[in-house]
């Protein structure tokens, strides 16, 4: 036998003749054997008895209206405002919203996301100067190369200038000793920012000669008082000693074709 | 009016409440389609003949919802104008009167969110605890008014499914199948609709009534 728990919810359906022939003759089974389920039941059936109480105001209601009249009184209602257009009393005019409309007003709304979304992508991409707190993103590889070809270009230039004093000082058509040492303070100052950049493994070999250098000009500023013969001499043989204008002409060389 | 169309509308014109409620043998959907196309060229009669044939189905609806005569009136006068306007829309082959009584529902859904919620609240200052219900239905006495206004107000306090539901079924003789279709809703929805607002009816009332919880 099924449960009341099962029935319970099926009464309301069982008293207004909604359940299949299965189902109802199940829960009059149930109901046959229990007495709770047979309390509420009846409670429903009063409950239920008590709703048609209303029925006798909309019976009356319903008694009370000329249906004729109400019909004609309708279609009269429908008729007019079918032909009010027609009539002029209310002028048709432009109605911007009716459904011939609606294509151009599509055409339009389309029209003013796509323009938006231009504009939107243009002043985005920067028409004007950026910014200030505008970033910039770039890979690793792309900044390791930046700094390369940094280090490479100021390493030219200082050499190329190192080549000029050297070669003022020790070269067959040596001039002032008290120039060629204003321009090795200069190159010395520059080669202290230089440093940085030669620190990277590529420029080792850069590094070294540059160092070299930087001891010439060193002794050249210590004794700018004014060079005398000897000292000139001896400036000339480390020079030549060392190789040093053959090496920076190597070096110019070799940086030069490692262009990155 | 055409002597078909005067056929077709004869059986339910002057129909009482009883007979609104018995008529669901008498529309046949032949003639119900044969009006449609008719009213959809343009013939007025036919029409107004649509409108004989429902009128007391959607003011029987409008009322036992809203239980207010004009407000029903003007539902109705709604309900037949919207038809009108979707006359081309309607598609034949359907229950006609489903459709139709759907609109209503509709209608009056909104209606009654717009003006009922507050006004009913607003126009009885008592409560339903307060509302003696100890009288027989139909009683025209001061206590068998209090049972009606009791069952009035405890129906606008259930659910609004639940509401349709009960007042579909019990006022307006449709059965489960019609209810469903016209709240587009399944039989088993409706079935577990009307049994929540019987066993809330029973909460709202059971006191009044002298029912056991």
């Amino acid at each position: 036998m099924i449960k009341c728990r099962f029935v319970r919810p099926e009464l309301a359906a069982f008293l207004s003749g909604e359940l299949g022939e299965g189902a109802r003759k199940k829960v009059q089974r149930h109901l046959e054997s229990c007495p709770d389920c047979r309390r509420e039941m009846s409670a429903l059936r009063d409950l239920l008895q008590d709703a048609r109480t209303l029925e006798t105001d909309i019976e009356r209601e319903m008694e009370s209206i000329n249906w004729e009249v109400q019909a004609e009184r309708i279609a009269s209602a429908a008729w007019e405002r079918r032909t009010q257009p027609e009539t002029g009393t209310v002028r048709a005019g432009f109605r911007f919203f009716s459904p011939s409309w609606r294509p151009v007003l599509a055409g339009v709304a389309m029209g003013v996301v796509l323009g938006s979304l231009s504009a939107f992508l243009i002043l985005r991409k920067g028409a004007g100067p950026r910014a200030a707190g505008d970033r910039y993103f770039a890979s690793a590889g792309f900044l390791e190369r930046v700094d390369v070809e940094m280090a490479r270009r100021d390493t030219l230039d200082y050499l190329e200038k190192s080549q000029y004093v050297l070669l003022d000082i020790v070269g067959p058509d040596a001039g002032s000793s008290g120039a060629a040492a204003g321009k090795a303070r200069e190159l010395l100052a520059k080669k202290k920012f230089l440093n940085s950049e030669l620190d990277k493994v590529r420029m080792a070999k850069a590094r070294e000669i540059c160092d070299q250098i930087e001891l010439l000009f060193y002794q050249l500023v210590d004794i700018s008082s004014g060079l005398t013969d000897a000292q000139r001499a001896e400036l000339r043989s480390l020079v030549e000693g060392k190789d040093l204008l053959l090496k920076i002409r190597l070096l110019k060389k070799e940086l030069q074709e490692s262009e990155v | 009016m055409s002597d078909e169309t005067n056929t077709i509308m004869n059986p339910v014109a002057g129909a009482t409440y009883s007979a609104v409620m018995e008529s669901r043998q008498v529309l046949h959907h032949d003639d119900i389609i044969r009006l449609l196309e008719k009213a959809r060229s343009g013939d007025r009669q036919a029409f107004k003949a649509l409108i004989v044939l429902h009128q007391q189905k959607v003011y029987l609806l409008a009322y036992s919802l809203l239980r207010n005569r004009e407000d029903a009136t003007d539902i109705v006068q709604e309900t037949f104008i919207r038809l009108f306007e979707k006359l081309e829309a309607c598609d034949p082959r359907k229950n006609f009167q489903g459709w139709l009584l759907q609109i209503t529902k509709n209608l009056c859904i909104d209606y009654y969110r717009k003006n009922y919620g507050r006004r009913r609240e607003s126009e009885s200052g008592r409560s339903l605890e307060e509302i003696n219900p100890a009288a027989p239905p139909g009683d025209s006495s001061p206590a068998g008014f209090d049972l009606r206004q009791a069952f009035s107000r405890a129906l606008d306090r259930l659910g609004e499914r639940q509401r349709l539901v009960f007042v579909m079924k019990h006022y307006n003789g449709l059965d489960y199948r019609e209810i469903a279709q016209i709240l587009d809703i399944s039989i088993g929805t409706v079935k577990s609709l009307h049994f929540k607002a019987v066993r809330n009816l029973r909460v709202l009332l059971g006191p009044q009534l002298g029912m056991k919880p």
